[in-house]
């Protein structure tokens, strides 16, 4: 929103005389506008001079302030739009597939949740990998340098399943559809998003359809803790923007998270109870050594029952 | 005259047949089934995650936007609109028409059984597609009455309260009055932001910050305005941190932690305004000894406000919510 002088020169009603007004009253931007009664600054208008021209301000302010929330929308609408925006990804694995009915839903936020080595980063891969061949663009956000060419190719091989000869083409077309970015900190990965947001708001030819955070807990577990709450500041703006962006732009978003300690010894998702409430699907990854199987389960969904699970192999 | 003053103005029959007309008791679904509640008591359910929260208003918007009665079944709905704030910013609208579409077949079949069992003739006089396109009917009606908007800051909250007046007005124009439920999913959910960062300068003394004290004292008064004007009946999720007061030598022993079921300990953080406008609230958990019925995760309701000393226990099934007896 910003400041109401900026709003000068779009919308007359609001001069100088305005502003000295609610300047009066301490209000300086239209968010200051939200956070006082409106039926109080009507009143005190009242004994002042010119004081229609000041409640025709107030009222263009309100009709300001309606355009800044989203639309309400029933829910009929609501349904239209999920089926014909928000499509699944396959994800090129058959069991992740069956499990999550579909593949990754855009408009979700998916926390890939598991200890180490339990194939987060290379189930990222097979993701990011079946989407840029077959579906559109993917951003790839890596804390760990842990983004490696070579596997995409072994992937990418291995699905498209042509011989060695033609496999160049396709490959070439699968990674230039992969935008990779290295973050090594919360803001760089703030930067990137926003960047994204504005590439997404402005360009039309620009498509992603998945993006990837590898790993988001190297990048807010440092941050949390300590006397004030900027680090958890921070974890919930992340998670707000990302949503955001999976919601409008109808974007598949993919985060891991790695375990912890918890009580009795168990293991718990990292980033404690305040990140629970953020991704709209968990599913938590384990690895049985001695077979080479992976396993998935699914922690929690917005419509199916958690405890699901299904086994899977990495290629 | 001043016998005039002593003859009462309507007696307690007439009072009671008024009061119950303005302000009917809803009665709502599991398990929010123990205390009847009016419009505008505002409802606060309290837990953490995940506890089932959103899906209780779920199937609460469920049992509201379905009409008591359509096309002679029984649907048993309060025909109420429904109006979501959603500041988690995660509902999938996918489960509530999946419930709502489980609870209409449901109520036509059980139509069907007692059709039957009157002895009424069942074959079919409405061709088979004619029933479809009378579902659907239903189901789109019912649809409409669930509006929804999500918020991602607490101005997007705050500037959804304010104007939303002009919107209830509107309708009531459009429609004539109906009462509303007003769902809000996880009020705390600004918490951390506005927490974080309210410390920042403001650089005027006179201007107010955005710290979650005043955001709330702006909610409160907001929503207090919108229920004189238009009957609401408000609930809220908020989500907390629970900890269970469990001993250590408990749990390095091994033994079930019995003891502690509904007596741990939760940490409130909204401010005074909103917790003393708030007059109902439950706590919802997962039940503490993880048992699981059906394979399905129990969870725990207790009303806390008022204080019933009873603790009832649900499921989450495929068509809503089970009590498990």
């Amino acid at each position: 929103m910003g400041a109401l002088k900026s709003l000068k020169q779009e919308y007359a009603i609001i001069d100088s005389i305005f502003l000295q007004f609610c300047a009066s009253h301490g209000i300086f931007s239209v968010e200051d506008f939200l956070v006082h009664d409106v039926y109080m600054l009507v009143a005190s208008t009242e004994q002042l001079a010119n004081s229609d021209r000041l409640k025709q301000g107030i009222n263009q302010i309100l009709s300001i302030i309606e355009t800044y929330h989203q639309p309400w929308m029933n829910g009929l609408v609501l349904l239209e739009d999920r089926e014909q925006n928000k499509h699944c990804l396959s994800t090129g694995c058959e069991s992740f597939d069956m499990l999550l009915q579909g593949g990754l839903h855009e408009g979700h936020v998916t926390e890939l949740v598991g200890p180490s080595s339990s194939g987060k980063t290379q189930v990222c891969f097979q993701f990011a990998s079946n989407v840029a061949m077959k579906l559109g663009g993917v951003v790839f956000l890596d804390s760990g340098n842990s983004f490696s060419p070579t596997r995409m190719q072994q992937i990418v091989t291995h699905i498209s399943g042509s011989a060695e000869n033609k496999i160049n083409g396709i490959l070439q077309q699968a990674m230039r559809n992969i935008e990779c970015h290295a973050v090594f900190d919360v803001y760089a990965l703030l930067n990137v998003l926003h960047q994204q947001k504005l590439k997404l708001k402005s360009q039309t030819g620009y498509q992603v359809r998945l993006i990837i955070v590898d790993s988001i807990s190297s990048l807010i577990a440092p941050i949390l803790g300590g006397s004030n709450a900027h680090g958890h500041a921070l974890m919930v703006s992340v998670g707000y923007l990302l949503k955001e962006l999976a919601d409008r732009h109808n974007i598949a978003v993919v985060v891991t998270n790695h375990m912890v300690g918890g009580e009795g010894g168990t293991l718990k998702p990292a980033l404690g109870e305040s990140w629970k409430n953020i991704p709209h699907v968990r599913l938590q990854l384990s690895q049985d050594h001695a077979r080479n199987v992976y396993a998935v389960q699914i922690l929690r969904h917005p419509y199916m029952a958690s405890g699901r699970n299904a086994n899977f192999m990495i290629p | 005259m001043a016998k005039r003053w002593i003859n009462g103005d309507e007696s307690a029959k007439q009072m009671l047949g008024r009061v119950l007309k303005e302000r009917p008791l809803l009665l709502l679904p599991h398990p929010l089934h123990r205390i009847p509640l009016v419009v505008s008591n505002i409802v606060e359910i309290v837990g953490p995650s995940p506890s089932a929260k959103t899906e209780i208003l779920l199937q609460v918007a469920v049992s509201c936007i379905l009409p008591k009665s359509w096309n002679g079944v029984q649907y048993g709905g309060l025909e109420h609109s429904v109006l979501f704030l959603d500041l988690d910013c995660r509902l999938d609208i996918f489960r509530l028409s999946h419930c709502l579409k489980l609870r209409i077949t449901e109520a036509n079949r059980l139509h069907k059984i007692t059709k039957k069992q009157k002895g009424f003739d069942v074959s079919n006089h409405i061709p088979e597609h004619q029933c479809k396109y009378d579902d659907m009917d239903l189901f789109t009606e019912c649809m409409k009455r669930f509006s929804y908007t999500r918020c991602y800051d607490s101005f997007e909250f705050l500037a959804a309260l304010k104007v939303l007046h002009h919107k209830l007005e509107k309708e009531r124009n459009m429609d004539g009055s109906g009462v509303h439920v007003l769902m809000i999913d996880n009020i705390g959910a600004f918490y951390w932001i506005n927490r974080g960062f309210s410390s920042l300068p403001q650089g005027n003394p006179n201007r107010k910050n955005f710290s979650l004290q005043s955001v709330f004292e702006t909610v409160v008064p907001e929503i207090k305005k919108l229920l004189l004007l238009h009957p609401m009946l408000v609930l809220a999720t908020k989500m907390v941190t629970y900890q269970v007061k469990s001993s250590y030598s408990s749990w390095v022993s091994g033994v079930a932690s019995e003891v502690n079921i509904g007596k741990g300990t939760y940490r409130e953080y909204m401010p005074s305004i909103w917790q003393s406008f708030v007059t109902h609230r439950i706590l919802v958990r997962a039940s503490d000894d993880k048992r699981k019925l059906q394979d399905r995760v129990c969870y725990l309701a207790e009303w806390l406000l008022p204080a019933l000393n009873l603790t009832d226990e649900f499921v989450v099934g495929d068509a809503g919510i089970l009590m498990s007896l």
